[in-house]
């Protein structure tokens, strides 16, 4: 199911993933599935004592998906390295787009490599999560 | 881990500078499929290897592999194994706020995989503290490294707290 990255090269785009809506019920889910039973995402009492106008998503949820753009592509066993920066929260009821483009092509030790640049975005285009994969092509 | 090497406090930080180099006592987290498979289903992952031993053969694993954020799974579950253990657990040592608390970066270094039947220990390492935006921001670097008593260090997590104090 996997790609032959032998015939990747800098600027492909790698499939897009839909993932969502972000209901309570998946915050809820994901808090017990991960472990994070930090009540701003789970209790909505609880984010409104906090001043907040209700729970939004964990951002650990969103790098599953964002994970999976290149996992998808590249197969899980030539994931090296994966890394993301958390730009914006995901409010409840968002949908997330996930997106992948190959950055670079490189070698170290005679190994190929291929770094992939990967975001995600909730509705009106706010970026929620930035950086980066490696992956091992040859 | 000593006075002198601790940077200069930011009079308005939370953070517990003085635990830069700390580690935090290892605990063992025991990898298992039934919690892999809820994991998958909850954050949309389909891929078989993940749940079907066959599958993961098929694809040149030994057996169940776990998707990659997976560590996280284990990162949170030994944190609140730590609790009922009487350790200190990473947030505390640090001293997280959780008033303030974002989560800045989450980077995953893998040297190997995370199987279905691993036992798997984790230590937390304190790397440093910074200040941004003239003190509105501070920040913690932590390293994690989650080993199999075999394989060594299987997946390295390099991970940065943010509290915001603007």
């Amino acid at each position: 199911m996997a790609t032959d990255l032998s015939k990747a090269k800098v600027g492909d785009t790698l499939p897009e993933i839909t993932f969502g809506p972000y209901t309570r019920k998946l915050l809820a889910l994901y808090g017990g599935a991960s472990g994070d039973h930090n009540a701003v995402h789970i209790d909505t009492d609880f984010a409104r004592a906090a001043g907040l106008d209700d729970v939004f998503a964990q951002g650990m949820l969103s790098m599953a998906p964002y994970a999976r753009v290149v996992t998808d592509w590249a197969g899980l066993e030539r994931l090296e390295s994966l890394e993301t920066r958390f730009m914006a929260i995901t409010p409840v009821g968002a949908t997330g787009r996930f997106t992948g483009k190959v950055v670079e092509s490189f070698e170290v030790d005679g190994v190929a490599k291929l770094r992939i640049a990967l975001a995600a975005f909730i509705d009106g285009n706010i970026q929620t999560l930035g950086g980066e994969a490696v992956v091992r092509a040859g | 881990m000593t006075e002198t090497a601790a940077p200069a406090a930011n009079p308005r930080g939370i953070f517990n500078r003085t635990s830069i180099g700390a580690k935090t006592k290892p605990v063992s987290y025991p990898v298992e499929k039934g919690r892999i498979a809820f994991f998958c289903d909850v954050v949309g992952e389909t891929n078989p290897i993940h749940f079907d031993e066959a599958a993961a053969r098929k694809a040149g694993f030994p057996t169940i592999v776990a998707p990659p954020t997976f560590p996280m799974v284990i990162d949170l579950e030994t944190t609140n194994a730590a609790r009922r253990l009487g350790f200190t657990p990473i947030f505390d040592l640090v001293r997280c706020d959780l008033r303030y608390l974002l989560h800045g970066t989450e980077r995953y270094e893998y040297a190997g995989h995370l199987l279905a039947g691993d036992e798997i220990t984790i230590t937390h390492e304190v790397l440093g503290f910074e200040d941004k935006k003239g003190g509105a921001l501070e920040f913690c670097h932590v390293r994690s490294s989650l080993t199999h008593p075999v394989r060594g260090e299987v997946v390295a997590i390099r991970r940065t707290f943010v509290h915001r104090l603007g």
